[in-house]
């Protein structure tokens, strides 16, 4: 069931990037193009080698790889959104500086010398909810500025924060019942297969959505003018 | 189970879900174009605020006949207290839809004017001076102008309102006992923050027309950006 899973998720991402590429909206968020490049391959890559790369400390190296790329998209999500309201741009980034602080502070209080499986359903937890209160901020700061970010955007977000949520939530159900391996991984192996499939499917809808750059609607004059 | 991770995490998805997921970024695109054009000129200052001289002089002049006619006619009287409130009640959705957008359009503005506080020292009823009052104090609270002047249309929208009240309360009272001196002071002073909160509508239309053109001469000034 989880390689099935994993074929239909690389399937979905690499629909996703031809979308991407298709309608051009690879310009709008390239972080998230090499993420989806990332995710593809190196998965793909335990696919094919699983006595070699399908174990703990592959899975933690590639979590992290991947976690880094989506600090960078909620980051360039905000670069690209904020650049042309420059009272904006200050406020947001100020409360990036402060929550990048803050999950940074939450990430290094957690414990280094247990062994690997411990460390990935403690580490993974932290690292995740840090990546969703920057997304949130992010997508809560567009609203509030009412700021006319590209659909792609918008819909990387939405796909993201939900993913996330579930991926915590049932890490911190293998965290309470103290187990990383047997029936149980097996269980949120499936469900947090699926929940990423439906972001990735999500994904690659709005990829090959028409007109949805920029929100549906042309780039607006006032802003042609800055960008 | 990391409930301080957990619950931040989850109430995020319910959040970005819920904004990000009805944020409607064409419309914000709209929004934004029709700040532009009302950015090139005052004249929407200046239209406004001939619209609220016109109306003021309406009011007025049947406020002062009713007046005037206490003495002769208390029946003429009473009537043409209750046609001045019907008029001014006629003027108020026009202004409150005014201030409503001028809140949207304050918060996507760099607001680079600065914007002073409503201010309750000419206010003559208790509930307005208390208004200003609150909103003076809060205005101080606030770090951005942009956020100020989102925060002035809400207080001349509560301000409206009260006033709106206060009209009713006094009319009311003079429908069932004419020669009530108490009411007519109160419908007096009703009328006389009308015309200051009109004067501070203006006014704040002033400032958000002011940063949109000096929004565009400092962006007209700065060189086109390139990622």
């Amino acid at each position: 069931m989880t390689v099935e899973l994993g074929y239909a998720v690389r399937i979905a991402l690499l629909t996703t990037l031809l979308g991407l590429v298709y309608r051009g909206h690879y310009r709008d968020c390239w972080s998230f193009v090499v993420y989806i490049v990332a995710v593809a391959s190196l998965e793909q890559l335990q696919a094919l080698w699983p006595e070699r790369y399908f174990t703990y400390s592959y899975y933690l190296l590639f979590q992290a790889f991947f976690d880094v790329l989506k600090f960078a998209v909620a980051l360039e999500v905000a670069f690209r959104g904020f650049r042309s309201f420059p009272g904006a741009q200050a406020r947001v980034r100020a409360i990036l500086v402060l929550i990048l602080g803050v999950t940074t502070w939450v990430a290094l209080r957690g414990p280094f010398d247990v062994p690997l499986k411990a460390l990935a359903l403690d580490w993974q937890p932290r690292t995740q909810t840090a990546a969703i209160w920057v997304m949130t901020t992010v997508a809560l700061l567009i609203v509030w500025y009412r700021l006319p970010v590209p659909a792609i955007q918008r819909a990387i977000l939405l796909g993201f924060v939900p993913y996330l949520t579930v991926f915590t939530t049932l890490f911190s159900i293998l965290r309470m019942l103290d187990v990383a391996d047997g029936l149980p991984l097996a269980v949120v192996n499936v469900a947090n297969g699926s929940a990423y499939l439906l972001a990735c499917l999500w994904w690659a809808y709005s990829a090959w959505r028409p007109h949805a750059r920029a929100g549906g609607f042309a780039a607006p004059p006032l802003l042609e003018a800055s960008a | 189970v990391n409930w301080w991770l957990l619950l931040p995490a989850l109430a995020s998805c319910v959040l970005v879900v819920a904004l990000l997921g009805r944020y409607n970024a064409a419309q914000a695109a709209r929004d934004w174009d029709a700040l532009a054009p009302a950015a090139r000129a005052e004249a929407p200052v200046e239209a406004l605020a001939r619209q609220f001289e016109g109306d003021r002089s309406v009011y007025t002049h049947l406020f002062l006949s009713a007046s005037r006619e206490r003495r002769v006619d208390p029946r003429r009287a009473v009537e043409l207290l209750e046609i001045t409130r019907e008029f001014v009640e006629g003027a108020a959705p026009d202004r409150l839809e005014r201030l409503k957008v001028m809140a949207r359009f304050a918060r996507m503005a760099s607001a680079l004017v600065p914007v002073p506080p409503v201010l309750p020292t000419g206010f003559k009823l208790r509930s307005l001076w208390s208004i200003g009052a609150i909103a003076t104090v809060v205005h101080h609270l606030l770090v951005s102008a942009s956020e100020r002047l989102w925060w002035r249309c809400v207080v001349l929208s509560f301000g409206v309102r009260a006033v709106l009240g206060a009209l009713r309360r006094s009319d009311d009272s003079v429908q069932r006992t004419p020669e009530m001196e108490r009411a007519w002071t109160v419908f007096e002073h009703a009328l006389s923050d009308w015309d200051l909160l009109d004067a501070e509508q203006v006014a704040t239309l002033a400032v958000l027309v002011r940063s949109s053109l000096l929004a565009e001469r400092t962006r007209a000034l700065t060189p086109p950006q390139t990622l």
